[in-house]
């Protein structure tokens, strides 16, 4: 069996995406690095999970690259550098790991997909495909148990909230900072749009849906008619950019798909959120809930955050990255390669688009 | 024209297929405003033959040519609450309202959906403001043979309830799988930013059919599915999951609210505006299938 040392190339949010990697056993967290020139906070947040693994925390990317004998590079920063780290890992022969969103820019994620391309390594965009529930989902699907797809659809939302809710800005109060709103968020996980630029929720967590929606149809989105809102919270409305959108999708070989997405606050659901997939065939439908199986829990004393129902038999990190070795072995494609991680940000900016126009968009297939 | 008096009760008269009359027998005596019986007919026609002996009809779905026996019972003054899924027409209904405009009896026209228990639920949780501003309404309908264009009209009207609006634009796209399978998106967008999918399929294989619904709002969510609802039944090795049918509680909300308009005499008396909404909605998703644009 082989194995693969890794290099966590900056990690600024949760550290699910580094902690699901050293989840398998062929793979080993080895160091930390980052660019020097990052501010404190940054390095702050690096040297915490160096500290936490017990490696290094090397403040020069390619010399750790160099020194370490990595194969691997774990890139989870601000979504403005995911593609840079990833291209220099790409440049470095290095098999790389990505969290999400892709990129910011589109034109961000066309220069990885060169870069992964030309030197021949492979890519995985963290992601939730080997969830029970999708994983059975597609096992129906494959079976044919509603024959060809005609239809799917998604509901995504995450009953979390972030900051104040909208309309709760007094009238001398200034905007909220997004990058400042984001790193005081990282006590509570809820950073995932961390970074300078300001991004909605369908930018921020659309690959998830997408990536599901992909993977049981392997169909590409070919136009999208979206609509938006700043809906539930103040850093939402004053950064312009989403908190609840809807998306129509109009996909190859004439399939209709949709996407209902939201930060839809903690009063919402009570557990993470309602996310469920609805699948329409020539012979049949399917119902499929994320979230089953599930145990229910409750007990005195119970807090008030902790969720009553418990997934169970998940094993999403440990699969893509059997998935990721799989590919490195084999030759075989990554569950959520460069490609679709690409056609999926074509995906996402064309909805947005839309729902600034109020127009059908056709999708960037580069 | 004869003057109406609206009586303190009403004698009432019930027109359409057996399965709602049957549900309508069933609520007789739970009913308040009402002289029993009620009169049972099957088809418009034969009810305006005894059109003296009624005050106020019910006309439920299969009764006939509503809008040449609302003409008859307009001139008699006779109350009048039509299912709104049997119209299907702008025109229909502008006849319908222009006739009863020139009567002195109420004229209601409402969607059923509106008033199932988990639909009154829902509908209430946003009056009473708990769920805060509504901002997305997600509904799908999967059936096997339900009149498609009756069934959306009344998925447009519950989507319009919440949102307590008109759409502002209309996107939609349908799909046709030979004559008796099809499925038909709606994407709509309602003042301040509010939005709508509605998934309607049809198809054979639907079998009893399949039916969802949530409300997202600023400050909670409303979940309504099926998929939750269903209990199992095992038998035979197989396990089969299934749903309670809609219990006549529905038709004695929708009758009882109309009886009690004509009673208490509320205004408008004469009320197409949900169901004229939802026939424009429709009509604008039609223009966008064919146009393949944004309607407006």
């Amino acid at each position: 069996m082989n194995s693969y040392r890794c290099a966590v190339l900056s990690i600024v949010k949760h550290a699910y995406v580094p902690r699901g990697v050293a989840s398998h056993p062929q793979f080993e967290l080895v160091v930390v690095a980052d660019d020097a020139a990052q501010p404190d906070w940054v390095h702050e947040r690096n040297q915490r999970l160096a500290d936490e693994f017990d490696i290094p925390y090397v403040k020069d990317v390619e010399r750790a690259v160099s020194e370490y004998n990595v194969q691997v590079a774990v890139v989870s920063s601000e979504a403005e550098r995911h593609c840079d780290l990833s291209v220099r890992a790409a440049e470095a022969g290095l098999h790389i790991v990505q969290d999400k969103p892709m990129s910011d820019r589109l034109s961000e994620c066309d220069r990885l997909v060169e870069a992964v391309e030309r030197n021949g390594v492979k890519f995985v965009m963290w992601n939730r495909n080997f969830l029970p529930a999708l994983v059975h989902a597609r096992q129906l699907v494959e079976a044919g148990e509603i024959g060809d797809i005609r239809a799917i659809h998604c509901d995504f939302y995450f009953a979390k909230d972030c900051g104040p809710p909208v309309g709760s800005r007094g009238p001398d109060d200034p905007p909220i900072n997004w990058l400042e709103h984001q790193i005081a968020a990282h006590v509570d996980g809820s950073d995932g749009g961390v970074g300078r630029e300001p991004m909605g929720e369908l930018k921020i967590e659309g690959i998830y849906p997408l990536a599901y929606i992909h993977s049981l149809t392997g169909a590409a989105v070919k136009r999208v008619f979206a609509r938006t809102a700043s809906h539930f919270h103040q850093v939402h409305a004053d950064n312009n950019v989403d908190d609840l959108a809807t998306v129509t999708l109009e996909m190859a070989g004439g399939i209709v798909g949709t996407l209902a997405i939201g930060r839809i606050g903690a009063s919402s659901h009570p557990d993470i959120g309602e996310i469920k997939l609805h699948l329409t065939g020539d012979k049949g439908g399917l119902v499929i809930s994320e979230a089953r199986p599930e145990v229910g829990i409750y007990y005195r004393g119970q807090p008030p955050h902790e969720f009553r129902h418990q997934r169970i038999a998940v094993d999403n990190d440990f699969l893509i990255m059997e998935d990721f070795a799989r590919a490195i072995e084999t030759g075989s494609e990554t569950v959520l390669d460069v490609r679709t991680g690409r056609a999926i940000a074509a995906t996402v900016e064309a909805a947005l688009l839309s729902a600034r126009t109020n127009e059908v968009v056709n999708v960037n297939s580069a | 024209m004869t003057t109406t008096q609206t009586p303190a009760s009403l004698r009432l008269a019930v027109v359409g297929n057996d399965q709602d009359r049957n549900a309508m027998s069933h609520i007789e005596n739970r009913l308040s405003g009402l002289v029993a019986p009620m009169l049972q007919f099957e088809w418009l026609d034969d009810l305006l033959a005894e059109i003296d002996s009624f005050d106020a009809v019910v006309a439920l779905p299969d009764s006939g040519n509503a809008s040449s026996a609302a003409e008859t019972l307009a001139a008699s003054d006779k109350h009048l609450l039509i299912e709104a899924s049997i119209l299907t027409s702008v025109d229909e209904v502008s006849h319908l309202r222009s006739v009863y405009e020139q009567s002195k009896a109420t004229l209601v026209a409402s969607y059923r959906l509106r008033y199932q228990a988990a639909s009154k639920a829902v509908l209430a949780s946003l009056d009473n403001k708990k769920l805060g501003r509504p901002g997305l309404v997600r509904i799908h309908a999967w059936s096997p043979s339900h009149p498609a264009d009756e069934q959306l009209l009344s998925l447009i009207d519950l989507a319009c309830s919440v949102f307590q609006s008109a759409p502002e634009t209309v996107w939609a796209i349908q799909k046709i799988f030979g004559q008796a399978s099809r499925c038909m998106n709606l994407h709509m967008g309602f003042p301040q930013n509010g939005m709508a999918l509605i998934d309607v399929s049809i198809g054979d294989s639907f079998g009893a059919g399949y039916f969802t619904w949530s409300v997202i709002g600023s400050d909670g969510a409303a979940y309504i599915d099926d998929h939750h609802d269903m209990q199992l039944l095992i038998r035979d090795s197989q396990r089969r999951a299934i749903t309670a049918p809609d219990t006549s509680l529905s038709i004695l909300s929708q009758v009882q609210e109309f009886l009690d308009r004509v009673t208490s005499r509320r205004e408008p008396r004469v009320d197409t505006s949900d169901l004229e909404v939802a026939l424009n909605v429709a009509a604008s998703a039609m223009q966008s299938i064919t146009t393949e644009a944004v309607a407006s």
